[in-house]
């Protein structure tokens, strides 16, 4: 028993919902539904091309460009010299360039693979594994607005065996939708003042205005964050580190105080230069840990020592597990950052 | 059309609101979900072929208004002390006890965790979304995801600890006074 297991069991035992409830529900939403009138427009949006020569070559490359290093250290390591060079080396880079301009949407095109199981049956029973191909296109502005363009690709099996369990079950849904195409926002393109707010929240922005730049203070905030509300260690500092540099594009500041946080951590470890997905040259930093139910892993990002850019980002699998019918060490994930701009509008 | 939505997911998305916050509030954040839901309909295509990361990003959006309910819950189950439930065979029985054992220090636990911790963990263990359904639900990218849970599950494990009480220098009442 793990820790979801327990967490399952908890109000497991939840009433249905009474059927006076579900009917006073439904009669609220016809409400609803007749005082309405069709204020919002929707407005048919061009469906981008769906690339799949990109993703096919992409995943072809899953095996070839893994970037698997030498050993797996031991956590609570010292922070490793040559690691700390690049991503000081980095954090110069950064730190030299000019302030961006923060106005506008913050924009990132991405491709990449992500680990999507389904419930396994008693042959199966820790389920049924691959890795699902994304593109992804965001435009995210600081009010929540923006747009969220997905394709994903059929799923790319660890081994047979999983293929032909997943047949078995009736092939059930592993990647969700092929494509699709939102919008967000406050203020909906075409909407009549006082129409209904889209989807409440819309997309999440990350507030990188709010951060501090100066890097003990950063540093502070990323302790905090690691810690969820506890005691955090240098690879749960490093996974923030990566969240902060991920779809966010952040001042050059900022950038270069995050890279410095990095530099900081005990276990990271320089890969040195590679070449990404996309066929760009970067410098690659690793840090290996065990996320809970997971098993241990090497997180590694690269980013290009000319810019300071996040070019791309992996996760490795290095050991046997019990949930997944593969040998390590093995891509569970990985996302290469092919644009990251501020873009004024929307297409 | 939106009726057939409705048909297919009030259900789930009640029993996950009842499971965070009670079944009386529950009843009308599921009202609500459905309602804001229909109102931007016409950004979500209906008959795509699942709606509950939708639908269950709605109502955690409307949850985080309610996370002093939320506390009051955890506390409850933080207080629990239910018998063993009986199963069908001796190992489920087992594995039932050792979870529902647990279940308490669980709650103090997940009391601890932030707002986005939280709601990706529970999104994953009752509303059984998978990671890359939690992105579309929480508009974040699917490597968010998998960090925030791996934080949240590290934190549980911490607070928890081998002997399956919890371990926090709160105690649970404390630790589930929070507002997230």
């Amino acid at each position: 028993m793990d820790e979801i297991d327990a967490l399952r069991t908890l109000g497991s035992d939840v009433p249905a919902p009474e059927p006076r409830a579900k009917r006073a529900a439904r009669a609220t939403l016809l409400v609803h539904a007749q005082a309405a009138t069709p204020r919002l427009r929707w407005v048919a949006l061009p469906r981008l091309s769906l690339r799949r020569s990109r993703v096919a070559a992409a995943v072809a490359a899953v095996a070839l460009v893994a970037v698997v290093g030498s050993g797996v250290l031991p956590l609570g390591a010292q922070p490793d010299p040559a690691a700390a060079a690049a991503l000081d080396r980095a954090a110069d880079v950064a730190a030299a360039q000019p302030a961006s301009s923060g106005v506008g949407y913050r924009h990132t095109t991405s491709e990449g693979a992500h680990l999507s199981g389904v419930g396994g049956d008693a042959d199966h029973p820790a389920g049924i594994w691959a890795l699902v191909p994304v593109e992804r296109e965001v435009w995210i502005a600081a009010d929540g607005s923006g747009r969220l363009v997905e394709t994903r690709g059929e799923p790319i099996w660890f081994g047979p065996a999983d293929e032909a369990a997943w047949m078995a079950a009736g092939s059930p849904d592993l990647r969700g939708e092929a494509f699709s195409d939102t919008r967000f926002g406050p203020t909906p393109p075409g909407a009549e003042p006082g129409a209904p707010q889209p989807w409440p929240g819309s997309l999440h922005y990350e507030d990188l205005d709010a951060l501090p730049t100066d890097v003990d203070s950063l540093r502070v905030v990323i302790d905090a964050r690691a810690a969820a509300g506890g005691g955090a260690n240098d690879y749960q500092r490093f996974t923030v580190v990566a969240d902060l540099l991920r779809e966010t594009v952040g001042t050059p500041d900022l950038r270069a105080s995050l890279y410095r946080v990095a530099a900081g951590l005990g276990g990271v470890e320089l890969i040195g230069s590679v070449t990404d997905r996309a066929g760009r040259t970067g410098t690659a930093v690793a840090m290996t840990g065990i996320p809970s139910g997971v098993g241990l892993e090497r997180h590694t990002l690269i980013f290009d020592p000319d810019t300071s850019m996040l070019l791309a980002e992996e996760t490795v699998l290095l050991e046997t597990v019990d949930w997944l019918d593969a040998d390590p060490p093995i891509v569970i994930g990985y996302s290469t950052y092919l644009v990251s701009d501020i873009t004024v509008t929307i297409p | 059309m939106f009726a057939t939505v409705f048909d297919r997911h009030y259900d789930a998305v009640h029993r996950y609101l009842a499971r965070r916050v009670g079944p009386d509030l529950a009843d009308d954040l599921a009202a609500e979900t459905f309602t804001e839901a229909f109102d931007v309909r016409l950004r979500f295509d209906t008959e795509r072929p699942d709606a509950r990361p939708w639908l269950f990003g709605i109502a955690t959006n409307l949850l985080r208004h309610h996370y002093r309910n939320e506390a009051r819950r955890l506390r409850a189950y933080a207080r629990l002390d239910r018998p063993a439930a009986i199963a069908d065979d001796f190992g489920r029985i087992e594995a039932r006890v050792d979870a529902e054992r647990a279940g308490p220090a669980i709650a103090a636990a997940v009391a601890r965790l932030s707002a986005d911790e939280r709601d990706v963990l529970l999104l994953l263990a009752w509303a059984d979304l998978r990671y890359e359904q939690i992105a579309v639900a929480l508009r974040i990218p699917i490597g968010t995801v998998r960090s925030r849970l791996n934080r949240a599950r590290s934190r549980l494990r911490e607070l928890i600890g081998p002997s399956g009480q919890y371990t926090g220098v709160d105690t649970l009442t404390e630790a589930c006074d929070t507002d997230g």
